[in-house]
């Protein structure tokens, strides 16, 4: 039985739909498509293109995970380091913003758990906790009836970054890539290799770490 | 209260507007009358805003040239600074200083330890141990030390400290497979003698003249003449006294002593000292490599 005109025409509709979608999500995946062939072919000035257009956003997550500039200049570096050496395998199924940032994570985590083993965090909150609460409290005076202000003050920022290293490694990584980083959901669970539903409890969980450590800092 | 667990646990899709409209109307209703969880659903909100306003930070103005360094200058050798560093400060805790402090000190402990640990000989020379055969453990204390062992207690007062159960205090008679030792240990000696008086190897293996009791001296004599080659020794004098005891004079390397006792002791009961009441051998001269022995040999039975 030969099918109805209307149903060929619908079916080639649908392929044309389907094909015009697959080249605009090709077109997205592959944005640094081009600098990472030449960067496999051996071309330096495209792993520079790479290093250029995301070193801020590395810096920061670097940043967030160590908590302090030195460190995170050097582990920056050794993330584009690492992910320049293990580029040739890299194979394009996912986004290279997504590779980059899963060695980003896993590199940041690692050096973490180092600090923290070695007594870094702990050694700095001794030493610039006991001075600087009081000051804390005094710049923040007022945060019950109005606890917008506490935006305001540039020390909130110490005081989150501080209650953010007191998580852990697995609760942090997914507080600064979705609350920090801003990355999606579904970009998190593919980062981190999570079901999301995972990702969302382990976000709501360090959160509400977050949130009472700042309350308990901040009352 | 299981309410408000329930209105906590679903903040995060509260705050992200990822649930029913149903069940967020239900949560607005409650958190309007709650004031609690109203109180924590505001902080909940703060939290969040508070991360995503963090100040992004800046990489500093030479970072990509940093990491164009990093990336395209050759790794440095190897250098014994940079691995030791990195092992030390690779241990949790356990930074540089500490852990050449810490080293440091095991060298002196091993070093201090080493120089005051008594010396034990090099070829199981050691303690003499000796089990008794059975046989001679029936027969009685007079015949397992002489009077000139005795004497020779008397005379040089550091053998009296050399701790261990001589042969006439050895238990006999009650269980005829009861084992007997006769203990000289090395370094009880070497501790009791005072320093620097004497300083050969033999000494410090406590080696001795020796008795050797035994069922039938006469093997024992051709055996130890039988192993002297093979240890590099000489007899130097034989005098048989009695049809019942014999008298060797052997001069061996220091450290074959102990596979000599080792031998003698197959034969019979070992002891120290080799005199007699009436004629007691010379003390055992000694140089720093050779050892001259008397070993008198005495029947048991």
């Amino acid at each position: 039985m030969i099918p109805p005109f209307e149903t060929i025409l619908t079916c080639l509709c649908l392929n044309i739909v389907g094909l015009i979608l697959f080249s605009a999500l090709k077109a997205e995946t592959d944005e640094d498509a081009e600098a990472i062939r030449r960067c496999q072919q051996g071309d330096k000035d495209g792993f520079d293109e790479l290093v250029e257009k995301y070193h801020k956003k590395v810096y920061n997550l670097a940043y967030r995970f160590v908590g302090d500039s030195e460190e995170a200049n050097d582990l920056a570096q050794e993330i584009f380091v690492a992910a320049y050496q293990n580029l040739k395998k890299f194979r394009g199924d996912s986004k290279f913003s997504t590779w980059l940032f899963q060695i980003a994570t896993n590199r940041g985590k690692n050096r973490f758990k180092y600090l923290k083993r070695r007594g870094h965090f702990a050694n700095k909150t001794q030493t610039e906790g006991d001075e600087e609460r009081d000051s804390y409290q005094r710049a923040i005076p007022d945060y019950s009836t109005n606890p917008e202000t506490l935006l305001a003050g540039k020390q909130i920022q110490k005081i989150v970054q501080d209650a953010i290293n007191e998580l852990d490694p697995d609760h942090k990584e997914i507080v600064i890539l979705r609350d920090i980083e801003g990355f999606s959901y579904e970009e998190i669970a593919e980062i981190l290799n999570l079901p999301e539903g995972t990702t969302k409890s382990r976000l709501h969980r360090a959160r509400m770490v977050v949130k009472e450590k700042l309350k308990r800092v901040l009352s | 209260m299981k309410e408000c667990e329930r209105v906590n646990d679903l903040f995060g899709e509260l705050y992200d507007r990822g649930i029913d409209h149903e069940v967020e109307t239900s949560l607005r209703e409650h958190l309007n009358c709650c004031t609690c969880c109203r109180e924590e659903f505001k902080w909940y909100g703060l939290t969040v805003q508070v991360l995503a306003d963090l100040e992004r930070i800046s990489p500093p103005n030479d970072f990509l040239r940093q990491v164009r360094t990093r990336l395209y200058t050759p790794p440095p050798g190897f250098s014994f600074r940079v691995f030791f560093s990195s092992v030390f400060s690779s241990a949790p805790y356990m930074p540089l200083p500490i852990g050449v402090t810490a080293l440091a000190f095991v060298v002196v402990v091993g070093f201090v330890m080493y120089n005051h640990m008594p010396y034990t000989g090099a070829s199981g020379a050691a303690p003499v141990a000796v089990q008794a055969p059975a046989s001679s453990a029936r027969s009685g204390p007079e015949s397992r030390l002489s009077a000139w062992d005795m004497r020779g207690n008397a005379e040089v007062p550091w053998r009296n400290q050399i701790p261990g159960r001589p042969l006439h205090d050895t238990p006999t008679g009650s269980s005829a497979s009861y084992p007997q030792y006769v203990m000289s240990p090395p370094q009880q000696i070497e501790k009791a003698l005072p320093r620097g008086e004497f300083r050969t190897v033999a000494d410090l293996i406590g080696a001795d003249n020796l008795t050797v009791e035994s069922p039938s001296p006469e093997r024992a004599v051709e055996s130890l003449k039988r192993m002297l080659p093979d240890i590099h020794g000489q007899l130097v004098a034989e005098k048989p006294r009695t049809p019942r005891e014999w008298i060797l004079g052997i001069v061996i390397p220091s450290k074959a002593y102990g596979p000599l006792t080792t031998e003698l002791i197959n034969h019979g009961n070992v002891a120290v000292g080799a005199g007699s009441e009436t004629d007691p051998p010379p003390p055992t001269p000694k140089d720093d490599n050779n050892v001259l022995l008397h070993i008198r040999f005495i029947n048991s039975r």
